[in-house]
C-alpha cells in the first residue's frame, strides 16, 4: 500500500545508476533499524539523496536554493506521495503535484532532479490507471509524466503510459 | 528571509530555533490561508527566501537556514527524513486520537531513547538541525504535562536530552517569544496546516491501525486545500454536458413519457405570419425591445455591438420564434456637443455628420444581420415633438424648476463645455483623467463643475465658471413613485442593473439638470429659454418612443397600451448606461403619469475587453464594426463568438486565439459535425428521404435529454442569459454526436432488416434534432440557420420554438443537398489578424485609403518573397549539382539536398499565396519540375538506406530512444519523396523499402 517500498527504491537506484553495493549504511542510526509501521523503507528519501550525492550530484540542484527545493520534494515524496494509492488522499496529492507543475517544467523548477525521478516511480501505478478524463484533469502532471517516461533510464522496466491529446467529443 | 505561519503553530519553532542557532535574521509574519498564495498545498509555515522562492517543507526549510556540516550531512538527513515521515505523523496521530492504545509512537520513542543514550546530540559533532527538528516535533507532547507522563514517563535518556536543549537559550527564547501551543491544541494548529501531518494522518486509517479512524472535523485543512483545485474543475465542467438531475427514478420516467408523447403528437404550434406593423394584442405576449442608442459620432466597436444591438437582436429573434408580438427598435443618438465638435473637426454641418455616421452604423448592423423593425435616429421631427410635449407636461405638473447653474465656459474655444468635453481629477477617487459626467475609474456620476482642475478637452485650457439658468428635473419629488415601481418590477432585471440602481436610490436622488447652452439639440419650448437645448440624456431615451412613432402611427398601442393589453418592455445596454434607463427615463415617464410603458426587464452587460486591454469609443482603441467585416470571417461566426463570450455576469475578454478555438471546437467539430453526419446519412443511405422512425429506449432517452437542454435554453433566454442559452444548443448537438456514435447506424444499415429499421430510426431522429438545432440557432446565427433549413428543405411553418421536441421532419420528407456548414479557422489566420489589430486604430475617415494601400503592399511583398525564394532555389540547386559532380561523399551533400527541398516547398507555398492575391503573378512551376527525376532517385536511395539503418538498430536490441531519432529522419525522407514523386510511383517505394539490409555509413546524428 505504500509507494516508498523496496521495489521502488531499487528501481530508482537503477534509474540514477547506482548499484546496491554502494548503498548507504543505515546501521549508524538506531531509529532506522526499526521497521516502519506501514512497511515503507526507512530513510527512503535521505538514502536516495545520499546515493545521488556520491554518484549523480547534478540531480540535487546546483545552487543552495535549488537544492532546498529538491529536498523539499524528496520530503514530500516520503511523507505524502508515499500514500498516493490510498483512495482519499490520492486526489489531493495529484492536485498538489499538478498545480505545482502548472508553471514549471520539472517539479523543482526548470531542471530535471532526483525529485522528478522519485515522484515518477511513486506515481507510476496511479498514473497507469488514469482514465482519459483524469489525464485531462491533471494535464500538467500528464505532460510532465510523459516527458519523463521518454527517458529510458528513468522509465526502466516500467511500461510506457499512453497520453493522447484528442479532445473529448 | 521571512517565515509565514498561522498563529501559534508549534512547527514554526523549527525555523526560529534554527535561525537563532545559525545566527540568521528572519522575520515572522502571521497569515491566514486567505492571504497566502498556495505554494504547494496550502500549508504553513513556509519560509520565503529573499529571492521570492518559498520552501514549504518545514524540515528542509530549517535545514536551509541551519545547514549541517558536510561530514554530518548524511546522518542529519536521515534524521530529518525520519522526523518528517515517521515521528511527526505518529505524534499527530496519537495525540489527535487520544485514548487509543498505540504502539507506533511508543516504538519510535523508545528507538529515540536508545539513540540519545550515548551523547548529548543526535549526530556527533554538536547540535544540528536534526536535534532541532526532532525536539520541536516532540514539543507538543513533552511540553504538555499530561501527555508527557503518558508517553515519555519512563524514557529517561530522552527526557534528559530534551530538557538539556530546553535550557539552551536559542530554544528558550524561541518558545517564549512565539508562544506556540503545546498539547492537543498545538497539534490542532499543526494539523490544520502541514502537508505531512495532514496527509499521513489521514492515511493512518489504512490497514493495521484502522481502529483509530481520524476525527472528521480535523480534516478542515484538506478541505481548504482543495479550494484552489476546484476552480480548475469548474473550468472543465463548464464545457461538459449539463446532466441536470439524475437519469433514473420516477421523475426521469415521467420525462421519458413526456418526450415520447410530445414526439408522437402531431405539431400544433405553427410559425406566425409576419404582419407589418407589429402591434400588441390583448391576451398574447407582447414584447417591446430596445437597445441603447449607439452614439452617432463614431464607428461602433465589438463591445458596443455585443452590449446592445446584438444582444437585443438575439432576444428579439428568439421572441419572434416563440410567436410573441415583438417589436425591436433602435437608432442612433445624434444630438449633443460630441456631434457638434465632430462636425467642427471634419468641417461639416452637424446634420451632415449625423447622416454620414448613421449610414455607417446602418451598414455595420446590416452586415451583422441585426434584424431591427426600425433603425431610426433622434434627429427626426417626431423626436422634437414628443420630447417637448413630455417636457411641457412635466413642467405643468411641477416637476421642473430653474436654477442658476454654474457652467464651464472655455474662453479660448468661445463655447460652453458639455460634460464630456471637460476632463479633470475625480473629486471622489482622485483619478486624474475623469470625464465631466462620469469617472471612468470609480464610475461616479458628477457635474462637470465638481471636477478638480478641470480642462477643456479640445484645447486643454482651463475653463471658467459662468452662471446660467437651467431647467432641473425634480428627481426627489418623483423618488417615492420611482422606488415603489423599482421594488415591484426589478425582479427580472440583470443583476448588475439591479445593483447599480439600488445604489443610486440608496444615495438619494438629487435634481438633475436637463438643459444645456448649446445649439445642436432639441430647443426648450418656452420663451426666454429658446436658445437652450435639452441634455442628450433627457431626450435620447425618448427616441425609443419617437422611433416607434416613425415606425407606425399606432405607436401609442405600444407605449400607452390599453388596460387590457400587457406590454413587456426589455432594454439592452452596457452597464454604464444603466442609471439613465433605470432612474432618469422611468422618472420622466412615471412623472408624466400618462400610462407610459416603463421598462420591465433591464438587461445590462458588463464590459468586453479586447485582448486583455480596454475597448473605448472615446479613446479609439479596439476592433470596430467595419474591421470585423474586412477580416473575411463571416458575420455569423462573429455573432457566435461575441455571444459565446458575452460579458453576462462579469467582464469578459475578446481574444483571437480563443475565437479560433471556439469556432473550430464548438462549431466545426461539435455542431457542424453532427448536422453534417446526420444529413449525409439521410442522403447517402436513405436517398435523401427521412426514413420511418420506430422509437426505442435509446431514442426516447435522447429525446428526453434534448428536452432538458431545450427547456434550459428557453429558461435562459427568457431571463436574457443569452450566453448560457448558446451553451445549451451546443449540448444538444453533443448529445446528438454521442447518440450517433453509440447507435452506429453505418453498421446497422448493412445488417438485418430489424437493424436496418433501427438505423433508419437513428438517422431520422438525428435529422430531426438537426432541424431543431437550425431553429434554436436562428437567434444566434441567422445565416447558418437559413443554410441548414435549406439543406433540410424544411417547411417554413416549423420555425417556432416549442417546449419539447416534436417531429419536425416526418418520414418521407425529402431533404435538400447537405454540405459542410463551417470552415476551419487556421491559427495563421488569427495570428495575422491579431497583428493587424494590435496597432493603433486608424481614424475611420482614413480607413478606406489605408486598406487599399495595405492590400497593395501585401501583394507586392509576397511577389518579392517569391522572387527571393526562386533565386535561393536556383543557387542551392547549382550548389548540389556542383558537389555531386565533384564526387564528394554523399554524407556531405545530403544536407544540402534537404535544404534544397525545403526551399522548394517554401517557394511553392509562396507562389500559391501570391497567386491567390493577384492572379497575374507569374507561374514558375515548370522550372522546378525539370529537376525532379534526379531528385526522386536520390531520395529513394536515401529512404532505402535510412530504412535499413533503422531496421538494423531495432534488430540489434538497441533502446527505443536511440533509434527513435533515426525513425523520425526516415519519415521525413519519405515525406520529401512523396512530395516530389508523381502519384503513380508511390506504390513502387514499398519494395525498395523491404529489399536487402546492409550496414549503413550514414550514422551521423544531429
Amino acid at each position: 500500500m505504500v509507494q516508498c517500498n523496496i521495489e521502488n527504491f531499487n528501481k530508482i537506484c537503477s534509474s540514477i545508476k547506482v548499484t546496491k553495493s554502494n548503498s548507504v549504511d543505515v546501521k549508524k542510526i538506531p531509529v532506522l533499524q526499526h521497521k516502519t509501521h506501514d512497511g515503507s523503507v526507512p530513510g527512503f528519501s535521505s538514502s536516495l539523496v545520499t546515493l545521488a550525492k556520491t554518484n549523480n550530484k547534478q540531480l540535487l540542484g546546483n545552487t543552495l536554493e535549488e537544492q532546498a527545493l529538491v529536498r523539499q520534494w524528496m520530503d514530500y515524496a516520503a511523507s505524502s506521495a508515499n500514500y498516493v494509492d490510498v483512495p482519499h488522499v490520492s486526489k489531493q496529492i495529484l492536485k498538489d503535484v499538478n498545480a505545482t507543475l502548472a508553471d514549471r517544467t520539472y517539479i523543482a523548477g526548470n531542471f530535471k532532479s532526483l525529485a522528478d525521478i522519485v515522484l515518477y516511480h511513486l506515481l507510476f501505478k496511479t498514473v497507469s490507471n488514469f482514465t482519459f478524463q483524469e489525464k485531462e484533469q491533471f494535464v500538467h502532471l500528464s505532460r510532465w509524466y510523459n516527458n519523463l517516461q521518454q527517458d529510458n533510464n528513468i522509465r526502466g522496466s516500467n511500461a510506457s503510459v499512453t497520453f493522447s491529446r484528442t479532445l473529448l467529443y | 528571509m521571512k517565515i509565514l505561519t498561522n498563529e501559534k503553530n508549534p512547527a514554526v519553532l523549527k525555523l526560529l530555533v534554527s535561525a537563532s542557532l545559525a545566527k540568521v535574521e528572519v522575520t515572522c509574519q502571521d497569515v491566514s490561508f486567505g492571504d497566502k498564495k498556495p505554494c504547494v498545498a496550502q500549508c504553513l509555515p513556509v519560509l520565503q527566501l529573499d529571492s521570492g522562492l518559498t520552501i514549504a517543507s518545514v524540515n528542509q526549510a530549517a535545514r536551509f537556514i541551519f545547514p549541517p556540516s558536510s561530514s554530518a550531512e548524511a546522518e542529519v538527513d536521515q534524521w530529518l527524513d525520519w522526523d518528517s515521515s515517521q515521528l511527526q505523523p505518529a505524534v499527530v496521530y496519537c495525540v489527535s486520537s487520544p485514548g487509543k492504545s498505540n504502539t507506533r509512537l511508543q516504538s519510535l520513542l523508545s528507538a529515540l531513547d536508545v539513540a540519545v543514550k550515548s551523547g548529548e546530540t543526535l549526530v556527533k559533532g554538536g547540535i544540528s538541525v536534526a536535534d532541532v527538528c526532532v525536539w520541536v516535533s516532540l514539543f507538543p507532547i513533552v511540553a504538555d504535562t499530561k501527555l508527557c507522563s503518558e508517553w515519555i514517563g519512563s524514557l529517561q535518556n530522552l527526557k534528559t536530552w530534551w530538557t538539556k536543549h530546553e535550557t539552551n537559550p536559542a530554544f528558550k527564547i524561541a518558545v517564549s517569544k512565539s508562544g506556540v501551543f503545546a498539547g492537543p491544541q498545538g497539534i490542532q494548529t499543526l494539523l490544520s496546516t502541514s502537508w505531512n501531518a495532514s496527509v499521513s494522518h489521514q492515511s493512518s486509517s489504512v490497514p493495521n491501525e484502522s481502529e483509530g479512524a481520524p476525527d472528521k472535523k480535523k480534516k478542515t485543512k484538506a478541505q481548504s486545500a482543495t479550494k484552489s483545485a476546484t476552480s480548475l474543475e469548474n473550468g472543465l465542467e463548464q464545457l461538459s454536458i449539463s446532466t441536470g438531475p439524475a437519469t433514473s427514478g420516477p421523475e426521469w420516467e415521467k420525462e421519458l413519457q413526456a418526450a415520447k408523447l410530445a414526439w408522437d403528437s402531431s405539431q400544433k404550434v405553427k410559425s406566425k405570419e409576419n404582419v407589418k406593423p407589429v402591434l400588441p394584442v390583448s391576451g398574447e405576449r407582447n414584447v417591446l425591445i430596445t437597445s441603447a442608442l449607439p452614439y452617432v459620432n463614431n464607428v461602433p466597436h465589438l463591445g458596443n455591438i455585443i452590449g446592445c444591438v446584438l444582444s437585443a437582436d438575439v432576444f428579439a429573434r428568439y421572441c419572434r420564434l416563440r410567436n410573441y408580438n415583438t417589436l425591436y427598435i433602435s437608432g442612433t443618438d445624434e444630438y449633443g456637443t460630441a456631434t457638434e465638435t465632430k462636425a467642427l473637426e471634419e468641417g461639416l454641418q452637424p446634420q451632415e455628420i449625423c447622416d454620414k455616421y448613421n449610414a455607417i452604423h446602418n451598414d455595420i448592423y446590416k452586415w451583422f444581420n441585426i434584424d431591427f423593425d426600425l433603425f431610426g435616429r433622434t434627429t427626426i421631427p417626431e423626436q422634437t415633438e414628443i420630447t417637448q410635449q413630455l417636457f411641457l407636461r412635466l413642467h405643468k405638473l411641477g416637476y421642473m424648476h430653474t436654477e442658476p447653474m454654474e457652467q464651464l465656459l472655455c474662453q479660448r474655444c468661445d463655447r460652453f463645455l458639455a460634460d464630456r468635453f471637460v476632463e479633470g481629477t475625480c473629486p471622489k477617487c482622485a483619478f486624474d483623467d475623469a470625464r465631466g459626467d462620469q469617472c471612468d475609474s470609480c464610475g461616479a456620476l458628477m457635474n462637470a463643475t465638481e471636477l478638480i482642475k478641470p480642462r477643456c478637452k479640445l484645447c486643454n485650457d482651463t475653463p471658467v465658471i459662468r452662471n446660467s439658468d437651467q431647467f432641473f428635473l425634480d428627481l426627489p419629488k418623483i423618488e417615492p413613485k420611482l422606488s415603489a415601481w423599482f421594488d415591484k418590477s426589478s425582479s427580472g432585471w440583470s443583476h448588475n442593473a439591479r445593483v447599480i440602481t439600488k445604489a443610486w436610490l440608496k444615495d438619494g436622488l438629487r435634481p438633475r439638470c436637463i438643459t444645456r447652452d448649446l445649439k445642436w439639440g432639441i430647443p426648450v419650448p418656452l420663451d426666454n429659454y429658446r436658445s437652450k437645448v435639452f441634455y442628450v440624456w433627457f431626450d435620447a431615451p425618448i427616441g425609443y418612443i419617437s422611433m416607434t412613432k416613425k415606425y407606425t402611427n399606432k405607436w401609442k398601442e405600444w407605449w400607452q397600451p390599453k388596460s387590457n393589453t400587457k406590454v413587456e418592455y426589455f432594454q439592452f445596454m452596457a452597464k454604464d448606461n444603466v442609471p439613465f434607463h433605470s432612474i432618469m427615463f422611468p422618472s420622466t415617464l412615471l412623472a408624466a403619469d400618462e400610462g407610459y410603458t416603463v421598462v420591465t426587464n433591464l438587461m445590462a452587460t458588463e464590459y468586453l475587453n479586447y485582448e486583455d486591454g480596454k475597448f473605448s469609443k472615446s479613446r479609439g482603441t479596439g476592433v470596430f464594426g467595419n474591421d470585423a467585416r474586412d477580416t473575411g470571417i463571416p458575420a455569423d461566426y462573429w455573432r457566435f463568438y461575441l455571444l459565446f463570450v458575452r460579458p453576462e455576469s462579469q467582464d469578459s475578454n475578446f481574444s483571437w486565439d480563443d475565437l479560433a478555438l471556439r469556432l473550430n471546437n464548438e462549431l466545426l467539430n461539435n455542431l457542424g459535425n453532427f448536422v453534417n453526419r446526420a444529413l449525409m446519412f439521410v442522403e447517402k443511405t436513405f436517398q435523401s428521404t427521412i426514413p420511418e422512425m420506430y422509437l426505442e429506449k435509446e431514442d426516447i432517452t435522447l429525446l428526453a435529454l434534448v428536452n432538458r437542454e431545450l427547456s434550459a435554453y428557453v429558461k435562459m433566454l427568457e431571463a436574457g442569459k443569452l450566453r448560457e442559452g448558446l451553451r445549451h444548443i451546443l449540448c444538444v448537438s453533443r448529445h446528438g454526436n454521442q447518440y450517433i456514435q453509440s447507435q452506429q447506424p453505418w453498421v446497422k444499415a448493412k445488417g438485418s432488416p430489424e437493424e436496418k429499421k433501427q438505423a433508419g430510426t437513428t438517422v431520422g431522429v438525428a435529422a430531426n434534432i438537426s432541424c431543431l438545432l437550425a431553429i434554436l440557432l436562428q437567434p444566434y446565427m441567422p445565416e447558418i440557420s437559413k443554410v441548414m433549413h435549406e439543406q433540410m428543405n424544411s417547411p417554413k411553418s416549423i420555425n417556432v420554438i416549442t417546449d419539447s421536441i416534436v417531429k419536425l421532419l416526418p418520414a418521407g420528407h425529402k431533404i435538400g443537398k447537405p454540405a459542410p456548414l463551417f470552415t476551419k479557422i487556421e491559427a495563421s489566420q488569427t495570428s495575422d489578424l491579431k497583428k493587424r489589430f494590435a496597432g493603433k486604430q486608424a481614424p475611420p475617415s482614413a480607413a478606406p485609403s489605408k486598406k487599399g494601400t495595405s492590400a497593395a503592399a501585401a501583394t507586392s511583398a509576397s511577389s518579392q518573397t517569391v522572387e527571393m525564394l526562386q533565386a535561393a532555389v536556383d543557387k542551392q540547386a547549382n550548389l548540389v549539382r556542383e558537389m555531386k559532380g565533384s564526387g564528394k561523399p554523399k554524407a556531405e551533400w545530403q544536407p544540402h539536398v534537404s535544404a534544397l527541398l525545403q526551399l522548394k516547398a517554401d517557394l511553392a507555398a509562396a507562389q500559391k499565396a501570391a497567386e491567390s492575391q493577384s492572379t497575374s503573378a507569374p507561374s514558375t512551376a515548370s522550372s522546378s519540375e525539370a529537376a525532379q527525376p534526379a531528385q526522386i532517385a536520390e531520395l529513394e536511395e536515401a529512404v532505402k538506406k535510412q530504412g535499413d539503418l533503422v531496421r538494423e538498430m531495432k534488430a540489434s536490441g538497441k533502446s527505443k530512444e536511440e533509434w527513435q531519432g533515426e525513425v523520425a529522419k526516415l519519415l521525413q525522407l519519405k515525406q520529401a519523396l512523396a512530395a516530389v514523386q508523381p502519384p503513380t510511383t508511390t506504390a513502387e517505394s514499398k519494395p525498395t523499402q523491404s529489399s536487402g539490409s546492409g550496414k549503413s555509413k550514414n550514422k551521423k546524428k544531429k
